[in-house]
């Protein structure tokens, strides 16, 4: 059979996607498929023992291929066989397989070699063949019927291998187009009669001892080069140009009878894309270059084998716009339509067989689940688990939907589903904005595949420095990915998690997450142990690999989820599994105390660019016309959100559908954009966008801050130029000054009366009256309201006023107002004159006046800012910084204890504060009656006041006593003459 | 070295300097056993605040000069803390409810209700009851004042409450019923000469007369004003002369030049300056009517007579909707464009008929 030829020369490949394919994963396998694949391949890669019967068989089926039509059937299967053996050779040692090294970062796993013994293996084989050969001889009589469908069985074979090699790589994505091989199979595996395979075992036989005639070397070399051919097939790039060609129109049935093989990148289409229009024509895609072939289409990168074989059998190779030019050409063609039927039954029966024969590798030693399972793999099959499968193998997609017919059904059951999940990523790889080393993939992926080697309780790792840049998150026993919504945060986990083959207990929102429930059942859960992998025949069966993943915790709100939050912590704290934990906003009150006990994975937003790229190529494949601007527009408008902007596009699509709204959806993408306030203010007075915009588009420009918008107006206003008379602008002006004010008054009312229904009528006079009169273009900037800072300012003098005010009340007589407005100027000239005329010697004067009206230093402070104007001089600058200090120096040394110096001082220099004389206090404030009360409470209580310290009687207090009062005596006199010796001041000093 | 204007505070009823008439029947009024709620009002600087300390004095003696300052805390319904300064003595409580802004309702619940309720325990007081002062009663949000009103009537028997006003407009009728209202008018020129004239002696200078009109004229019959002005042009120059310079306040500067500038151009761009002008003296403190007075004052001297009565018109105008709005800014501002807008009409206008 031609499969066997083709997965000869593609061994590896077809190895691959053969087995996969062939055992129709049993469920329990599903998520560690992955793994298998890949180590099988590098066993491959490694020993060359495994490909031993690989290779010999190649050599006898090249000897046999020349023979009759008979034999050349036998031929094809004996390798697939043989492969098969190899693969359940390779299967072997997979349990013994590590699963910590596996799960614990790719690129190790490959340089496993895998312990195998040659005669093991040749035992193993022989098992195999055995119990094929019992399937099969119950077959035998039918095999000579068989002889006169040759060419169909032929034709079927090649079908069922282009199921099994890696060729048709058929995306989920693209399902629907693609659908028809899987379903073909399907069918055919269920309706297929014994005959054609049990020849095949016979060849293989046969075959098999022609093997032992390679030598080993020759093998190794083989592998390599297959290997080798393999990574290439493994890295090659997706199709070069989305949608860079157009498909020709042709007519429905134009290409039918005609058989088809792609090969290598195509350069418009993805290789799944161009079978789906060859089916879609009514053509046949093979996978395996056969006698029926008859036209091979070569893209880049094309596999080389198949060249080969393609000359060998007369195909005609086809370049992608060969293709085209093809459907062009015989549109409106007919063909004769071949009978599909007689085809597929022996088909069928190759699938049955072979799906047995992957159950063999895969459990060797447990035969008698061998059937049931193989019911259960077909059932399972669609479980979305399969999803991960398809990055490396994407033929998997066809055994998704068995009882499926043909392309229609695949076709209405991918129309169903909503374009985000029909274009959700399937793979890590797909993830937008995740690739590199340092993304958030990668990392959580290291994290969560040492989890078991960093947690098992041997070593306590270190809590790292919170400012590590390249922490690997070891410490860790939960990862906390956080995000805005529609960046893929669910949706790598999941991958993830899959991708490592863990089993995944996942909470959401949905579910109720207090503290009980959440103890009792993920408590419980995560004790279990899962016996998939058992019932499945793994030989690591039991399971033990769990991830808890715990959705959107930022939801955990409300009397339900009560205590959630303590216990998804505690839980954290003693968790035998690692925990990865999902939140939009990590810092939420409720989500910071969870962020110290996780690894903390912050996922940005993608640029646009990256989502552009995915957006465009779901428009091709969606046949979406949509121009690169648009989507640009629409990713901005939903601020680089994924699911969103799919969405969009989604409804862009449904529009499109509808003729008469096609015009509507144009403005889809320009409405949504949300605007800040300096956007908004532009709009608001820009004449010529008004000229698109009715009257309640304007008004909605009010709506997208309505706090800020009308202050940004009214900061703004002025900087326009209104179009029209330069001789009316002051009128204008004068108007929207006007409406403003009315603005302002329904403001008020708003917010004190609550009455929000009146935010329409602020909109009119806020923003869209101001925008009518003064409708022209900005000459200036556009500023910042100026109003929040005045606002502040004017609310913290009113605050220093106000504490003036309390602080100079026992002897004053006025308001705050007269205070503030009448006394402040003078006060504060009183307190600086005498420092400003004479110095030093002046700050006992300026000392008394404090003192008389009760105030504090601090008070000077404020008494100067609130006599600032603009364009005044401070009386304090005329003021020596050495007279400033030696002012400050008395006023501690002679604090008075005021009710409120409390707060003053504790928030100042509280040390100093309370350091005082009380001699001299007693002396000078005989009239103050309040400081003299305080001095009396102080000499009872003085270590119960926190505002005075223990008192200092040292010699220095009294010797300071002393010289202020000099300097008192020396400030007298030097004021009455009014001339101040400089010599004096500092003598003192 | 207190100010002029509390050095020469009078102390005692029998000492004040004018309104001699209305010191006698304070004095008649104490010497009953009782008198009722009290409501002075009068513009700021006439001498309420004086007046209600000598009467207090001559309530209780020389006992309530010995002040107390302290700091009490509240508890707003809304868990917030807001802290305000009393005066007190043995006798009488001063308190400014108003300092706690919009939660001058807890205070007035709060503290004077708490200490309207606690009788007078000092038996050497001559009176049984207690006084509670509240100063700037015309700022009392009405909510405050409704409250106040059910105490006034209960603890009668305990406190006393006397409000010092500006206006009476502000305070609800329920509250003006419940107090007798003593007037004190703003002194008439006569009176603070007299005055001016008499602080001068004790301090042992001289005060030409007409010096002391130019004073008294442009402190605007505030006598506090007048006394710190007098103070401040003796600082400036002594001995005093009569036409000598008397140094006025910044923000009357700043909003006369405001008004000056309003004048000399309209423009946006000149507008947005005025603008800066009235931010910053909004942000002084100035209120906004008196900015609306003295812009109205200056802006009608500089004007023709045609557009007077608009400019006054508007002013009104948004003078009112600055009551009822939320930013003074907005409406200030709205003056200037309006006023600006006629008076460039009024221009333009004037130099047309002058071509023709």
């Amino acid at each position: 059979m031609q499969r066997g030829i083709d997965s000869f020369f593609k061994r590896l490949p077809n190895k691959k996607n053969s087995d996969e394919d062939a055992t129709p994963s049993p469920p329990a396998r599903k998520k560690r498929k992955a793994l298998v694949i890949s180590s099988d391949e590098d066993e491959i890669a490694e020993s060359p023992q495994v490909s031993k019967h690989g290779k010999t068989l190649k050599k006898t089926r090249t000897a046999l291929e020349t023979k009759s039509p008979r034999n050349e059937n036998g031929q094809a299967k004996k390798p697939s066989l043989s492969k098969l053996k190899d693969v359940a050779a390779a299967k072997k040692p997979l349990p013994k397989v590590n699963p910590v090294e596996l799960f614990g970062g790719e690129t190790k796993r490959v340089e496993k070699p895998k312990p195998k013994d040659r005669s093991i293996l040749e035992l193993e084989d022989e098992d195999i063949d055995r119990s094929l050969m019992e399937i099969d001889e119950d077959l035998d009589e039918s095999v000579k019927t068989v002889k006169q469908e040759k060419i169909s069985t032929s034709e079927s074979s090649r079908k069922r291998s282009k199921a099994a090699s890696p060729a048709p790589t058929t995306k989920p994505k693209t399902a629907k187009t693609t659908s028809p091989a899987p379903t073909n199979k399907a069918k055919i595996a269920t309706a297929t009669t014994p005959k054609a395979t049990t020849p095949r075992v016979k060849k293989e036989k046969q075959a098999d001892l022609e093997t032992s005639v390679l030598s080993d070397e020759e093998r190794h070399e083989r592998k390599r080069m297959a290997a080798a051919l393999y990574q290439k097939y493994k890295n090659r790039s997706s199709c070069l140009n989305p949608g860079s060609k157009e498909i020709p129109k042709g007519a429905p049935d134009c290409l039918k009878g005609l058989t088809f093989l792609v090969t290598g990148i195509l350069e418009s289409m993805e290789r799944d894309e161009a079978a789906s229009v060859i089916k879609g024509f009514g053509g046949r895609v093979m996978t395996v270059v056969g006698k029926k072939l008859n036209y091979l289409v070569v893209g880049e990168e094309a596999g080389p084998k198949k060249l080969v074989q393609a000359e060998e059998h007369g195909v005609n190779i086809l370049s992608e716009d060969g293709l085209f030019d093809l459907i062009r050409e015989r549109s409106g063609e007919k063909t004769t339509e071949k009978n599909n039927t007689v085809k597929v039954e022996p088909k069928a029966e190759v699938k049955v067989k072979e799906e047995r024969k992957s159950a063999i590798k895969q459990e060797e030693k447990i035969h008698s689940l061998k059937v049931k399972q193989e019911h259960n793999e077909k059932e399972t099959k669609v479980s979305p688990k399969v999803k991960k499968e398809r990055l490396e193998s994407k033929p998997v997609v066809k055994v998704e939907m068995p009882e499926k017919t043909k392309t229609d059904a695949n076709n209405n059951n991918n129309e169903q589903q909503a374009w985000v999940d029909k274009y959700k990523p399937s793979s890590i790889k797909e993830i937008v904005g995740q690739s590199g080393a340092a993304s958030n993939v990668t990392k959580l992926m290291n994290w969560l595949s040492k989890w078991y080697i960093n947690h098992d309780g041997k070593k306590k790792p270190q809590r790292p420095n919170p400012w590590a840049k390249n922490d690997d998150g070891s410490f860790y026993k939960a990862a906390l990915l956080s995000g805005p919504p529609g960046i893929g945060k669910t949706t790598t986990a999941t991958l993830v998690v899959k991708e490592l083959g863990f089993d995944a207990v996942e909470f959401n929102a949905s579910d109720t997450r207090s503290k009980k429930l959440l103890k009792e059942e993920v408590a419980s859960l995560l004790g279990n142990k899962s016996l998939y992998g058992f019932a499945n025949g793994l030989s690591q069966a039991v399971s033990k690999k769990h991830v808890l993943i715990m959705d959107e915790v930022d939801g955990m709100a409300g009397n339900e989820d009560r205590g959630g939050m303590q216990e998804l912590i505690a839980l954290i704290k003693d968790s035998s599994v690692p925990i990865i934990c999902m939140c939009n906003d990590r810092n939420h009150p409720k989500i910071r105390s969870l962020v110290n006990y996780c690894y903390d994975l912050r996922f940005q937003r993608p640029r646009l660019e990256q989502i552009k790229g995915r957006i465009m190529s779901i428009c091709f494949k969606e046949k979406l016309k949509i121009s690169p601007v648009q989507v640009e527009q629409l990713i901005a408008a939903t601020n680089n959100d994924i699911r969103q902007s799919i969405n969009h596009i989604a409804l862009l699509s449904a529009n499109e559908q509808l003729p008469e709204r096609a015009d509507a959806a144009q403005h889809v993408a320009a409405k949504d954009l949300k605007l800040g306030p300096w956007e908004v203010v532009r709009k608001v007075f820009t004449a010529e966008d008004h000229k698109q915009m009715s009257i309640y588009d304007k008004c909605d420009l009010f709506f997208h801050d309505y706090s800020m918008a009308p202050l940004f107006v009214q900061q703004n206003y002025l900087q326009v130029t209104p179009i029209g008379n330069r001789n009316e602008v002051m009128s204008k002006v004068a108007a929207t000054a006007d409406a403003l004010s009315l603005g302002d008054m329904v403001d008020k009312k708003i917010r004190s009366n609550m009455a929000w229904s009146l935010l329409p009528t602020q909109a009119v006079f806020s923003s869209l009256l101001p925008g009518e009169h003064m409708a022209g273009h900005f000459t200036g900037q556009i500023n910042f309201p100026g109003w929040l800072g005045k606002n502040s300012r004017s609310n913290k003098r009113a605050r220093l006023a106000q504490e003036l005010h309390d602080h100079t009340r026992v002897c004053t007589s006025g308001s705050r107002l007269s205070v503030r407005l009448d006394y402040a100027p003078y006060l504060l000239a009183n307190i600086v004159r005498p420092l400003a005329e004479v110095g030093a010697e002046g700050v006992p004067a300026a000392l008394e006046v404090m003192k008389d009206y009760h105030l504090l230093r601090e008070d000077l402070e404020s008494l100067l800012e609130l006599t600032t104007w603009p364009g005044k001089k401070s009386p304090m600058d005329a003021v020596d910084g050495r007279v400033k200090a030696a002012l400050t120096r008395a006023y501690n040394k002679e604090v008075m204890a005021y009710s409120y110096s409390a707060q003053a001082n504790v928030k100042k220099k509280r040390a100093e504060a309370a350091d005082d004389d009380m001699g001299i206090l007693g002396e000078e404030d005989e009239e103050n009656v309040n400081v003299a009360e305080s001095e009396d409470e102080d000499k009872d209580e003085l270590e119960l006041d926190g505002l005075i310290k223990a008192k200092k009687k040292s010699a220095t207090s009294i010797t300071a006593k002393a010289s202020t009062s000099k300097t008192a005596t020396a400030a007298k006199k030097a004021s009455s003459s009014s001339t101040a010796s400089k010599a004096k001041p500092k003598s003192k000093k | 070295m207190a100010l002029w204007v509390d050095k020469y505070r009078p102390r005692e009823l029998s000492k004040l300097d004018y309104h001699k008439e209305q010191a006698d029947n304070l004095r008649n009024l104490c010497k009953q056993s009782d008198f009722p709620h009290l409501m002075f009002y009068g513009p700021s600087g006439a001498g309420k605040k004086t007046r209600i300390m000598c009467l207090l004095r001559e309530m209780y003696g020389a006992g309530v000069e010995r002040l107390r300052n302290e700091t009490m805390t509240f508890t707003t319904p809304s868990n917030r803390k807001v802290e305000i300064m009393t005066v007190s003595s043995n006798y009488h409580l001063e308190v400014n409810p108003s300092d706690a802004g919009m939660y001058d309702r807890t205070v007035v619940i709060d503290l004077i209700k708490q200490v309207a309720q606690t009788q007078q325990i000092d038996i050497n007081g001559q009176r049984d009851f207690k006084v509670i002062v509240i100063s700037e009663g015309d700022e009392l949000t009405k909510d405050a004042q409704h409250a106040l009103r059910r105490t006034m009537e209960k603890y009668m028997a305990t406190c006393r409450i006397i409000l010092s006003v500006n206006s009476t407009s502000r305070i609800i009728p329920a509250i003006r019923s419940r107090c007798l209202g003593i007037r004190v008018a703003a002194p008439n020129v006569t009176d603070m000469t007299a005055v001016l004239q008499s602080t001068c002696k004790r301090e042992g200078l001289v005060l030409p007369p007409e010096l002391a009109t130019r004073v008294v004229d442009k402190s605007e019959r505030n006598l506090r004003r007048a006394l710190l002005m007098l103070e401040a042009a003796k600082v400036q120059q002594y001995p005093f002369t009569a036409q000598q310079e008397i140094p006025e306040l910044d923000w009357q500067v700043y909003l006369r030049e405001t008004a000056n500038q309003i004048v000399s151009e309209q423009t946006p761009a000149k507008l947005e300056k005025i603008r800066d002008r009235l931010y910053e003296l909004l942000s002084q403190g100035v209120p906004p009517n008196l900015i609306f007075r003295g812009l109205v004052e200056q802006l009608v001297n500089n004007c023709d007579m045609s557009i007077k009565a608009k400019t006054l018109e508007f002013a009104t105008q948004y003078e009112h909707r600055m009551q009822n709005g939320a930013k003074h800014i907005f409406h200030l501002e709205a003056f200037v464009a309006q006023f600006m807008n006629i008076y460039k009409k009024f221009l333009s206008e004037l130099v047309m008929t002058d071509d023709f």
